[in-house]
């Protein structure tokens, strides 16, 4: 595959620039340089970067993958550059309510305190909790993007996910009852 | 294996890649006897689901639009290209580049010297090789049904005219590519030949030998004011809109947008290099990120030139009652720049102004009158003026109307002459409206909302038009789809259904997609719904997206630059604007070769038919509204005067019958000739040969063109037949309906002289001549500022709004600017 031409380019957009800045946000902590670094990822993509790296690309889920190490390499390098204490995100950057009923509230409510609770994770884990959850990336994926093992990522993600399980039973016991509170 | 091994949450999660058989196995097995495992299983999977639910929520902010833009540039082939100091290199990329662009870019081009304003120190070099792609659309409806149902008669060899006639006009139009006529054709060439052009330089690339054409390739019209905003980009948002719950799209972005609105404020008032391009591309880029940023695009259409009235025997075209381009130049003046000859389209500068037509008898829509008398600007020629008129109807029995503004409320839209006025006009509009008529309001940025429920309260109306505020990105589509919902939902049947779209037609919907776009709103046309194109603002004009949606939409397309302006829309000519009375009118033109040697329409060049289009009920074509005026103008050079030069093609190879194609064949040179050439053809019945010559009005269908064989040589024809300039046809269907009706006026010209012409007719032909004195025609001949100048005062007439006098002053401060 080549560069792709605009069209491509607009889907690819659409379709990646919004997880993309998320992901670099949870690196480099704030939205501007988060923008900036996927920016400049998509602008190698576009003058034909991935067709350099020398991988054959012919696949969707590898192109995911790419786009997803170009950021990550560009967002670890700008914080090294800039390396800083991870400001909180602004308040604005949280998703304003949404319309609708009370039930949605609920809902944001719970996904505040999810949220809250994987800052308790280690940055590592949040990471890998990231890319498996929100972007469902496959742990070889995950391993590629992060230059983890499988076999890291895998021992990542279990150690996550039993800290998260851990805590949220720590903190609200009538709300183990987890399956009732998705949805 | 127990359960607080990683390879049980690998499997939980379902990921069995790097699990053997044997494991999965123990871990299935496991699940299913040990409680504890199976419980764990369970905990992991509800907070996965959860994980899974809730994560992806998180809000994930975008590119900005200036970011999204700066990408999509990097990948265009027809990006900007700066190398300031390298004019070497610059000249072999322009020779590389010119063999990929096609011919259509050519003409889309125009002086850029001329339109780029100076913009102080920090102006990117002049040496700027500005590509900017507007992607020629695809026409939906030109689907190559060239057959004509409606004249079985003329299969004979349509395609192959039409190509000839491209050829000739293109030819004749660059004489730089008509040296080289022996172009080894492309075969896709033949195929395109088939489809009717509504721009008429969608043709094959051809080979150029000079590298300097390219560096005048340069179209984009880059006025280098702020940055925040560059080439049209796409914004993620909802892809399908429902009518409610609103988009979540529409949710986040308000807060990043109004950011973005600021940045772009800042920048335009910087008017400096967007700060944003250094800081994104830190180091070493040797291909920078475009900075011309802020840019209206115009297309560029080459002027139609004089074709041979015994080998192109018909002109057909569309009518057209766009204004927008009257007073797009009236702004630029205004503003003490000429405008780009682009902007320029005679026939909506013609347009714009109503001339006094009878009103239509009986039954017809519209009447067609015809005046033709000395063309003042080559006194040899003839200037033919046809003229429609649409029924009016007055204020009181205007239909009930269901009106949807769609308004772009984008970041863009946040300056004075846009916004503001565009609520003004708005506001104006609702005051007319009358009890009946129904409103509502849908509003799009980076999301589409929509504002006003379908009411008949004005006061909600204009509270409504009152709260609008700007900012963020532009997800036009989107709102076009909501609009034209909302204009279904409350269809009025016989009365007025319009969308009203006001825009500065910056739409972020990439490059490339301005055919889906337009084939989108080809679609929508077909409900029975209007649509009114409202222009606002220059610096980021999307004048040839906003034409394009007009003329695929079903609408027409006016300008708005001044609260005045939008009284003359709104106020003096409401019916017009609202009420269609006909639509998909197309006139067809037969010349007469015993009178006429050439003739060129003046104007319409965006608007330009192929021949078979006009017996076509499938080919859209433009609407008239009730009271509007549309004028066109031919220039005509009676046989016997001095011919223009006009391009020739060569003899054809393969064809028995030469008939498209009689460039060695003499035209009668003198009077003497005709009358000798008359002797030979003895007056005579018209055979069944030559129906079409003879036919007159009716409205059954007539086989347009004669049987092959008499092509050849024009057959014997009734004296007053013979007579006759040429034959006006025009076809229409009512607003709701699908077939077309046929109507035919003969002209047969009196010799009226220039000073004996009325004073509409002066006027015409001063607001033409000003259109080309603008666009630098080579067909001025002895027109100049002076003198269109005081035709235009001879045309003043009664002038009720002032218009005309308008004018005047215009022509006044073009030429101070010309000169």
């Amino acid at each position: 595959m080549s560069a792709p031409d605009a069209l491509e380019l607009i889907a690819l957009l659409d379709r990646f620039e919004r997880p993309l800045v998320r992901y670099a946000q949870s690196i480099t902590g704030d939205l501007e340089s988060a923008r900036d670094v996927v920016q400049e990822t998509f602008i190698k993509l576009a003058r034909g970067g991935l067709s350099e790296s020398g991988d054959v690309v012919d696949h969707a889920r590898h192109l995911e993958a790419w786009l997803f190490t170009v950021t990550r390499n560009r967002a670890v390098d700008h914080q090294r550059k800039f390396s800083r204490i991870i400001p909180m995100p602004l308040p604005e950057d949280r998703p304003s309510a949404e319309p609708g009923p009370a039930a949605v509230l609920e809902r944001q409510e719970s996904a505040t305190a999810l949220f809250r609770l994987l800052d308790a994770l280690s940055p590592n884990q949040r990471e890998v909790i990231r890319l498996k959850f929100q972007n469902d990336l496959s742990y070889r994926e995950i391993a590629e993007i992060t230059r983890l093992s499988v076999t890291n990522v895998g021992f990542l993600l279990h150690t996550g996910l039993k800290k998260l399980r851990e805590l949220l039973r720590e903190q609200s016991p009538e709300d183990l009852d987890l399956s009732r509170s998705v949805l | 294996m127990n359960a607080d091994d990683p390879k049980f949450t690998a499997h939980v999660l379902g990921e069995f890649d790097d699990l053997t058989p044997a494991e999965r196995a123990e871990i299935e097995a496991l699940i299913a006897h040990d409680p504890a495992a199976a419980a764990a299983a369970e905990e992991t999977r509800a907070l996965v689901a959860r994980l899974r639910a809730e994560l992806p929520g998180e809000t994930a902010g975008a590119l900005q639009e200036a970011q999204r833009a700066a990408v999509l540039e990097a990948a265009s082939p027809e990006k900007v290209v700066r190398f300031p100091r390298r004019a070497t290199v610059l000249a072999a990329i322009a020779a590389c580049v010119i063999v990929g662009i096609s011919y259509a870019l050519l003409f889309q081009t125009y002086d850029s010297d001329r339109a780029a304003k100076p913009s102080g120190e920090t102006s990117a070099p002049v040496s700027d090789l500005v590509f900017v792609g507007t992607a020629t659309p695809t026409d939906p409806t030109a689907a190559p049904d060239s057959i004509q149902p409606l004249t079985p008669a003329k299969a004979a060899a349509p395609a192959q005219l039409t190509l000839d006639e491209k050829i000739q006009k293109e030819l004749a139009d660059t004489p730089k590519l008509a040296t080289a006529p022996q172009i080894a054709l492309p075969p896709k060439m033949e195929a395109m030949a088939v489809p009717p052009t509504q721009q008429p330089v969608a043709a094959p690339a051809a080979p150029s030998s000079s590298a300097a054409a390219i560096a005048r390739t340069d179209m984009g019209w880059a006025r280098p004011v702020g940055a925040a905003r560059a080439r049209p980009a796409t914004r993620a948002a909802a892809p399908s809109i429902d009518l409610y719950p609103e988009p979540v799209g529409g949710r986040y972005d308000s807060s990043t947008s109004r950011q973005s609105t600021i940045r772009g404020v800042t920048l335009a008032d910087a008017t400096r290099q967007p700060v944003a391009t250094t800081r994104y591309f830190p180091e070493k880029d040797a291909i920078e990120i475009p900075t011309t940023a802020n840019t209206s695009t115009f297309d560029a259409l080459a002027e139609n030139v004089f074709l041979n009235a015994r080998e192109n025997p018909l002109s057909t075209f569309s009518i057209d009652v766009d204004t927008a381009s009257y007073a797009i130049v009236r702004r630029y003046l205004h503003d003490n720049t000429l405008p780009p000859q682009g902007a320029v389209r005679v026939e909506e500068l013609l347009n714009y102004f109503t001339y006094d037509y009878p009103q239509p008898k009986g039954d017809a829509p519209f009447s067609a009158t015809m005046e033709v008398a000395g063309c003042p600007w080559a006194p040899e020629h003839r200037l033919v003026r046809v003229g429609l008129k649409g029924r009016e109807i007055p204020k009181d029995e205007r239909p009930p109307s269901n009106l949807v503004f769609l308004i772009d409320v984008s970041g863009s839209m946040n300056m004075p002459n846009k916004l503001p006025l565009l609520q003004k006009c708005f506001n104006l509009l609702v005051e007319q409206l009358g009890p009946k008529d129904r409103v509502s309001i849908v509003t799009y940025a980076s999301g589409t909302k929509l504002v006003l429920e379908p009411t008949q309260d004005k006061e909600a109306m204009q509270a409504a038009i009152d709260h609008l505020h700007a900012g963020g990105g532009t997800h036009g589509s989107s709102g076009v789809d909501l609009a034209y919902k909302m204009a279904e939902r409350s269809f009025i049947a016989g009365g007025t259904n319009r969308v009203i779209l006001a825009t500065d037609g910056d739409w972020n919907i990439g490059i490339t997609n301005q055919s889906e776009l337009l084939s989108m709103i080809t679609r929508k046309a077909k409900s029975g719904v209007f649509l009114t194109v409202l222009g606002f603002g220059l610096d980021n004009l999307k004048d040839s997206m906003l034409v394009k949606l007009a003329d695929h939409g079903n609408g027409h397309y006016a300008y708005i630059d001044t609260e005045q302006e939008a009284r003359k829309v709104f106020v003096d000519q409401l019916s017009s604007t609202l009420v269609t009375i006909a639509k998909d009118v197309k006139i067809q033109v037969e010349f007469n070769p015993v009178q006429v040697s050439s003739y060129r329409l003046i104007g319409y060049e965006k608007r330009l038919l192929a021949k078979e289009d006009f017996n076509n009920d499938k080919k859209d074509a433009g609407e008239i509204g009730a009271g509007h005026t549309v004028t066109a103008l031919y220039e005509v050079v009676p046989v016997g005067k001095e011919q223009p030069e006009i391009a020739k093609v060569d003899q054809l190879k393969y064809q028995p019958i030469p008939r498209a194609i009689p460039v060695e064949k003499p035209t009668p040179r003198s009077e003497t000739e005709i009358q000798e050439r008359e002797k030979v053809l003895p007056d005579a019945p018209a055979p069944a040969a030559a129906p079409a010559l003879g036919a007159k009005a009716g409205t059954g269908e007539v086989a347009l063109n004669p049987a092959p064989d008499a092509l050849a040589e024009p057959r014997p024809l009734p004296a007053a037949v013979r007579k006759e300039m040429l034959t006006l046809k025009l076809r229409y269907k009512e607003p709701d309906g699908e077939k077309s009706k046929l109507l035919e006026f003969p002209l047969t010209d009196p010799g009226t002289t220039w000073e004996k012409s009325s004073p509409d007719f002066h006027f015409a032909a001063a607001v033409a001549s000003y259109g080309m004195l603008l666009r630098d025609s080579k067909y001025l001949g002895e027109a100049n500022w002076q003198s269109t100048a005081e035709w235009a005062r001879e045309g003043l007439g009664a002038d009720k709004h002032g218009y005309r006098t308008e004018f005047v002053t215009l022509l006044d401060k073009a030429r101070a600017m010309k000169q």
